[in-house]
């Protein structure tokens, strides 16, 4: 009697789960990556100038010392500030102007040119004329994370009022709603979903905008401090203010998820 | 328009009457009434003609359906009806008035569902009733009584995508009925359902249609259900779409009584039709 | 940046109505779509007249109206051109320079060679920074898609790699590589990688759902599986990832050449914007709107050569606002025909 054939009297033998699918893979193995790599880090500071390339150490101190003085209180107080603000107009006019354009095809066709133009160029090839408009200001910096974030709002607002769910039309029709009737309650709220993807993408860019327009218009705010650690070579600093930066991003989706599940839950289901 | 009876059909069973396609002044009015409908369209490479000359008159209060494989042109004659198509030729009127582009006076439900998910089930039943500017409390009121009698009272308030496809089918034509239409357009309303699911809203709308009386125009595929639905089957065939005959399914009502399947005389009128419309599984009986 | 493409682009449009001059549909009342049926006046629908007669005007004024698209779009630009020209006049010229004036800087320039040299600058440092981000995005998206422990282990640590703003290591970059061109096109390199792996990835899995047992099934090893039924699904995907990386990469290729030394037509913008030099910076920008613009027609003549089907449906969607009015408009018969 063979060996497998006295285990599979004694029952079904238990499965062996791979390795890669076990629940604490989950947890360990990302954690081993990690630590490979900011062990590989940390070594690379004993042949390499530690200056340069800092170490976890030195960051998770910057980090302490920054956030423990409020070094960066006021910076990033700044940042978050001009932010919103430029979000809070670029989102709101690429919607509103987004309607627009999807309404009238005529505006569409007029402007179109200059949007897809617009809509190509990596818009910091701006910032100098803006400097040139408004100087070294708050506004050059407001303004251009209203540009950044303006376009793919605007576009995919247009697009989304096109290409609202041909079904949810005909319901509409069939049903006897009027022109007005139609674009408020059917092809605005089937626009939405467009539109969110729109404002997640704007919001993504605005703050890209917000980082590059204070390392070229600002003496003041996250990316100019960004700048002034790396000139000087603080490398701990400059790896702990980056992390800030990301923190920052991650807010930025969580609250756009936030408000999307608040009170559009209905996106992600219907889809 | 051949009327000749196909060879074989039913052999030796006494064939379906064929009503007159056209009714004229048989006594009733006819509710709705085509005349040399035509239908083409542009497709990729040659040109589809949908429909051809269709000429038929719905008569009122009855259940009428259309059926054929797919590509007969049967669910372009409903959204020409509806107004969400247009002909290129021929003319369509409804109780004697000529339509160009639907009516307030139909409803139409479609094979997609297509509940507006940001509203709730309620405000979707609601929504012709706004269209036709019904006041609030009305509105609310008349879209409760039409839910419940398609038993969804309950779930007045949800969103509609928490509901299982049968339920959202019933919403949608809870939405169709809250206009009080006189004519029912029904676009294989069905056709996404599973079976069981499916049986059960056949006899849901069998019931309505009982209660109501409206006039329902109903479009499928499947030859048991509009067996089991229909006073009148209008066959079509594809290349090009036209309406071949109209039969008569003398079946006694109602229908939910008695176990349609197993009846003869609906065996008979099944073969008739499978042999008709040239797909081949019928002719082996 | 955002994984899952914009809507926009990620969802095949429903209502292919074609360019349609799209004043509304035939024969309906002005307030609503369908017509009340009470009491209308006999419209009998006649043999060839289509949609119910509508009015056709004749000769010329069809053909406006039938190319009124790109006769406007001609217009705007023609009136937006004059428009400019004539601020001249009362504006100073500082703020935004007059066409005449960005054409004669552009002569000069092209002249000369500033502009080319800075242009080929820019566009081999985008296409290094491109193709480094290629191979490592790329390969560890399919690396992550293929090796499940790849994926556990990885997935955390991407996420937040994702989420970093890659523009904030412009520093970095200068730091550890110093101000030249290693510095530039790792910077871009840096910020490339990440929506091309988090694509690839996507891809990979989209794949994986669908064709799983597929290779399997015909005996093939890991290596061929990747290569033959892997890989060809998982392209639509590395191409979203490229036009949002061409798209996020420009900015950083100006912005390098703005602050990382002066370099390329970033290093232009700056320099020229320092001096004040309006139409000389005017110029700059016409030519870096050039650059993206030849970039992604590049990248949409490449995808249609081996992919003809993808603009149809996503990625190609979002650039092109071409399209007229609501799906509903002249939704009432129009469909498929003119």
């Amino acid at each position: 009697m063979s060996a497998a054939a006295g285990l599979r009297r004694q029952g079904a033998p238990r499965r062996r789960i791979p390795l890669a699918d076990r629940r604490v893979t989950a947890i360990v193995a990302p954690l081993v990556v990690a630590s490979a790599i900011l062990g590989a880090w940390e070594l690379t500071g004993l042949y390499v100038n530690r200056v340069l390339i800092s170490s976890p150490q030195g960051v998770a101190s910057s980090l302490y010392d920054m956030l423990r003085q409020g070094t960066i209180n006021g910076a990033l107080w700044i940042s978050v500030r001009e932010l919103y603000l430029g979000l809070a107009i670029g989102l709101a006019a690429g919607v509103v102007l987004g309607i627009v354009i999807g309404r009238y095809a005529l505006l569409d066709s007029i402007f179109s040119p200059f949007i897809n133009v617009a809509n190509a160029t990596p818009l910091n090839v701006l910032i100098p004329l803006l400097i040139l408009w408004v100087g070294i200001s708050a506004e050059a910096r407001v303004l251009f994370v209203v540009l950044i974030s303006f376009f793919p709002v605007l576009l995919n607002t247009a697009g989304g009022l096109r290409n609202v769910s041909r079904g949810y039309v005909e319901v509409g029709q069939v049903l006897g709603l009027s022109e007005r009737q139609l674009l408020r309650k059917v092809i605005l709220p089937g626009a939405v979903p467009y539109m969110f993807a729109g404002i997640r993408l704007g919001s993504a860019l605005g703050v890209i905008g917000m980082i590059v327009g204070e390392m070229e218009v600002s003496n003041v705010g996250v990316g100019y401090l960004l700048n002034f650690y790396g000139e000087g070579f603080q490398t701990g600093n400059l790896l702990g203010l980056v992390f800030i930066a990301s923190l920052i991003g991650v807010l930025n989706v969580m609250v756009v998820r936030g408000i999307q599940k608040r009170w559009f839950s209905w996106i992600d289901a219907a889809r | 328009m051949s009327d000749d009876m196909r060879a074989g059909a039913g052999a030796g069973a006494p064939a379906p009457a064929r009503t007159q396609i056209l009714d004229g002044a048989a006594g009733q009015a006819g509710m709705l009434e085509y005349a040399g409908i035509c239908k083409t369209f542009p497709g990729a490479g040659r040109t589809v003609v949908a429909l051809h000359q269709v000429t038929f008159t719905v008569r009122r209060g009855e259940f009428l359906s259309l059926v054929g494989p797919s590509g007969c042109g049967k669910t372009t004659l409903l959204r020409i009806t509806s107004g969400l198509e247009i002909a290129d030729e021929g003319t369509l009127a409804l109780e004697g008035s000529i339509l160009s582009g639907g009516s307030q006076d139909m409803a139409y439900v479609f094979q997609d569902i297509n509940l507006l998910p940001w509203r709730s089930v309620i405000k979707n039943v609601e929504l012709g009733l706004e269209a036709r500017r019904v006041p609030k409390a009305e509105r609310r009121e008349r879209a409760m009584r039409v839910l419940e009698m398609v038993g969804l009272a309950d779930v007045a308030g949800v969103p509609p995508y928490t509901l299982s496809g049968g339920m959202q089918q019933r919403v949608g034509v809870a939405r169709a009925l809250a206009v009080q239409p006189k004519v029912l357009l029904m676009d294989e309303p069905f056709g996404q359902l599973d079976n069981f699911t499916r049986e059960a809203l056949q006899v849901d709308i069998a019931e309505l249609w009982e209660k109501l009386g409206t006039t329902i125009v109903f479009v499928t595929h499947d030859v048991d259900e509009a067996i089991f639905l229909s006073d009148r089957i209008a066959l079509f065939r594809p290349d090009p779409g036209r309406l071949t005959e109209i039969i008569d399914v003398d079946l006694p009502r109602p229908r939910t009584g008695y176990d349609v399947r197993a009846n003869r005389r609906a065996i008979e009128l099944r073969s008739y039709i499978v042999d008709h419309l040239g797909v081949g599984a019928g002719r082996a009986r | 940046m955002a994984r899952e493409p914009a809507p926009a682009r990620g969802l095949v449009d429903a209502s292919s109505d074609p360019n349609d001059p799209g004043s509304g549909g035939s024969g309906t009342s002005p307030g609503g779509i369908p017509a009340r049926s009470a009491a209308l006046p006999s419209v009998p629908l006649r043999a060839g007249s289509g949609g119910a007669g509508r009015p056709r005007p004749g000769g010329s004024a069809a053909w406006l109206l039938a190319h009124r698209d790109p006769i406007a779009k001609v217009a705007a630009v023609v009136v937006f051109l004059a428009a400019w020209q004539a601020s001249g006049a009362f504006l100073n010229p500082l703020f935004v320079s007059t066409p005449g004036k960005v054409a004669s800087s552009l002569g000069t320039l092209i002249g000369n060679g500033q502009l080319p040299a800075a242009f080929l600058r820019s566009l081999l440092e985008m296409l290094g920074g491109l193709v480094v981000a290629a191979a490592v995005g790329i390969g560890i998206g399919l690396l992550m898609g293929r090796v499940r422990l790849a994926e556990r282990a990885l997935e955390p640590i991407v996420a937040f790699g994702n989420a970093t703003p890659s523009i904030a290591l412009l520093p970095v970059m200068e730091v550890w590589f110093g101000i030249g061109t290693a510095a530039r096109v790792a910077f871009i390199a840096v910020i490339c990688t990440w929506p091309l792996l988090v694509n690839t990835y996507a891809g990979v899995q989209a794949v994986r759902g669908r064709y799983r047992d597929v290779g399997a099934a015909f005996g093939f090893g890991g290596w061929r599986q990747t290569w033959k039924i892997y890989l060809p699904g998982t392209v639509p995907f590395i191409f979203v990832g490229i036009r949002i990386a061409l798209a996020v990469g420009a900015v950083g290729m100006i912005l390098g050449g703005q602050e990382i030394g002066q370099s390329g037509l970033g290093g232009l913008t700056a320099d020229f914007g320092s001096y004040s030099e309006t139409a000389d910076l005017v110029a700059t920008i016409v030519t870096t709107t050039a650059l993206a613009m030849l970039l992604f027609a590049a990248f949409r003549r490449l995808q249609s050569w081996r992919f003809p089907w993808i603009a149809a449906t996503s990625a190609g969607r979002r650039e092109s606002i071409g399209r007229r009015g609501w799906p509903g408009r002249g939704a009432t018969g129009r469909r498929g025909s003119r």
